[in-house]
């Protein structure tokens, strides 16, 4: 079983990828991706991800003996995890143009089932470094204070010893986008902070 | 609403009733024919000859014992490491009013390791057939010129289950035990109808028992089973009628009614040996190994027929079935797991027919090909008023 997980509905705003099966270790939120096939490379946030039944007509149920850990009861019912998918939402927020990254919408949805994959630390360095990125994410209804601070977190660590300056960067472009709703400001730099 | 439900909300009542004092009615029967099946269990020779003896004056199907006292109740053994190999089918039939007639055998099975190695498996396989499209061997006893009919769907379904089960489960006994489960009996019963093809027959019948061969030589350590839930067979209980020699009491119609009350929940019967016209007349197509045995089993409420072939008797693997069987319906509410997800992977929906149909339109029309105009199905298409 792959565990690249692939582009199962496309949009220009967003897209859910999925992975063949139950994945324990999806992406995580805020982690910056990368779909490279199609016309150009499309950079996005993960904003979701969930994991249940592929069939939504057969809900799991919570079996289990008492003091059996979820590795016990899976072994013990091999058919489940062939059962099961995950899914992870991710918001577009750039997309690479010849040698330029731009933090924009791309012009066109990523490809139905190409492969979705981590970031470059290179992508994601010239995806953020003006932290114009962050316009697309607070505009997106799928983007909650958690998925701004982890997405700036995540990028963050790309800049190595220079992530305060890219922190401090990231927190100018928010003051400035959300002059209007200072709690969601406090809220979003509180979470940057941890 | 076409259906009116006040006419049959006035009619319900007195229908339930009546089915209820027939169920009270048959407590003697039941009574008797446990008396009978304990006189069996005392002799079970003489019993056996006294139903051979019934067996040649009357067409019915029967059941003689065999090497278990009949009227024996066998608790489950203790599970063990298992992998339960399952398969399922499901099929469209050929559709007359469409430009193409054709049919699909979707096939699911399961392969469910429980404390052994090697992978679990959930798949589908399809087949579109027939191969021929337009089919005339010319050769047979009138049953060719059927056309969509005699394309024997049901009896390629099952051939196909048992083919792919056998498939699986010769590739799973380097891991350990396996045990074969496959939905309904153990023989496809249309291997004698005559709306199939001679032609057709002979070749599933010859694919039948290469699969059947396939499991028998795969070692001690597979069990195999046919599961048949809810089963309305009745050879026991007419066998017990003769041996009461009692033809005034109303009689239970179902072997599963006597059992549900001799067997406690996850017991088993003995093993008994199906003996009718019928019977012997697929059975007699096949090797005298592939014979069929059956026992019934108990889980909670549902009394299931479980058939076996001879070969596949051995008290070790009928222990292993019934242990299996038992852990497997607990997992799933009563029914097998395996048996239940191969189902799950076999089924095609609503919405998959529909766009079959689509694509084989589609595909016709852009080869030119037209459905022949059908009034009645135009006319239910539309439905305007």
């Amino acid at each position: 079983m792959s565990d690249t997980p692939r582009v199962v509905e496309a949009g220009l705003r967003s897209y859910q990828c999925a992975y063949e099966g139950y994945c324990e270790s999806p992406f995580s939120l805020g982690q910056i991706v990368a779909v490279r096939e199609g016309p150009w490379p499309i950079l996005g946030v993960v904003a979701d991800a969930a994991s249940g039944p592929e069939d939504p007509t057969r809900p799991l149920q919570a079996r289990g003996g008492a003091g059996q850990t979820a590795a016990d009861v899976m072994a013990a019912n091999p058919e489940i995890r062939l059962l099961l998918r995950t899914h992870v939402t991710v918001v577009a927020c750039g997309y690479v143009e010849g040698e330029t990254v731009r933090a924009l919408l791309p012009p066109t949805p990523p490809p139905l089932l190409a492969r979705v994959e981590q970031a470059t630390t290179a992508e994601t360095v010239r995806l953020a470094s003006d932290g114009a990125f962050i316009a697309l994410l607070v505009r997106s209804p799928l983007c909650d204070d958690s998925v701004i601070a982890a997405a700036i977190r995540s990028a963050a660590r790309a800049f190595e010893a220079g992530s305060r300056d890219f922190t401090v960067r990231a927190g100018k472009e928010l003051a400035r986008l959300l002059k209007a709703e200072p709690s969601r400001l406090t809220n979003i730099i509180r979470g940057v902070a941890v | 609403m076409t259906l009116r439900m006040e006419q049959m909300a006035a009619s319900v009542p007195a229908f339930v009733e009546r089915y209820r004092e027939q169920l009270e009615a048959l407590e003697a029967g039941l009574r008797a024919a446990g008396g009978a099946l304990a006189r069996w269990s005392d002799d079970p020779t003489s019993g056996d000859e006294r139903i051979r003896a019934a067996m040649a004056e009357s067409p019915q199907p029967y059941a003689t014992s065999f090497g278990e006292p009949p009227g024996t109740a066998i608790d489950v053994p203790p599970f063990a490491p298992v992998t339960v190999v399952a398969a399922d089918g499901s099929s469209i039939e050929p559709d007359r009013f469409a430009a193409v007639s054709c049919f699909v055998i979707n096939t699911g099975s399961v392969v469910l390791p429980y404390g052994l190695g090697g992978e679990p498996v959930l798949e589908s396989r399809a087949l579109l057939g027939p191969q021929d499209v337009i089919e005339s061997s010319g050769e047979d006893e009138g049953a060719d010129d059927l056309g969509p009919a005699g394309w024997a769907v049901n009896l390629r379904r099952d051939v196909r289950e048992l083919e792919t089960a056998a498939g699986l489960a010769s590739r799973r006994v380097e891991h350990g035990d396996v045990v074969v489960l496959v939905d309904g009996t153990l023989f496809p019963w249309d291997l004698d109808s005559r709306q199939v093809p001679e032609r057709v027959r002979r070749e599933l019948k010859e694919r039948t028992q290469d699969a059947l061969d396939l499991l028998a030589v795969q070692g001690e350590g597979l069990s195999l089973g046919a599961y048949i839930s809810g089963s309305r067979s009745s050879e026991v209980v007419t066998s017990l009628r003769v041996l009461a020699g009692d033809s005034t009491t109303a009689w239970p119609h179902a072997d599963g009614h006597l059992f549900r009350t001799l067997l406690g929940d996850g017991q088993r019967s003995a093993l008994f040996r199906a003996q009718s016209e019928r019977v012997g007349r697929v059975e007699a197509m096949f090797t005298a190994p592939h014979q069929v045995c059956f026992f019934y089993l108990r889980v909670g409420d549902d009394v299931a027929r479980v058939e076996v072939p001879h070969w596949a008797t051995a008290q070790s693997r009928v222990a292993r079935l019934h242990a299996t069987l038992v852990d497997q319906c607990l997992r799933c509410g009563g029914y097998p797991r395996a048996l239940q997800e191969a189902h799950e992977q076999a089924v095609i929906s609503a919405g998959d027919r529909l766009q079959f149909s689509r694509l084989l339109e589609s595909e016709a029309r852009r080869q030119g090909l037209h459905a022949p105009a059908n009034s009645k199905q135009m006319s239910k298409r539309r439905r305007a008023l």
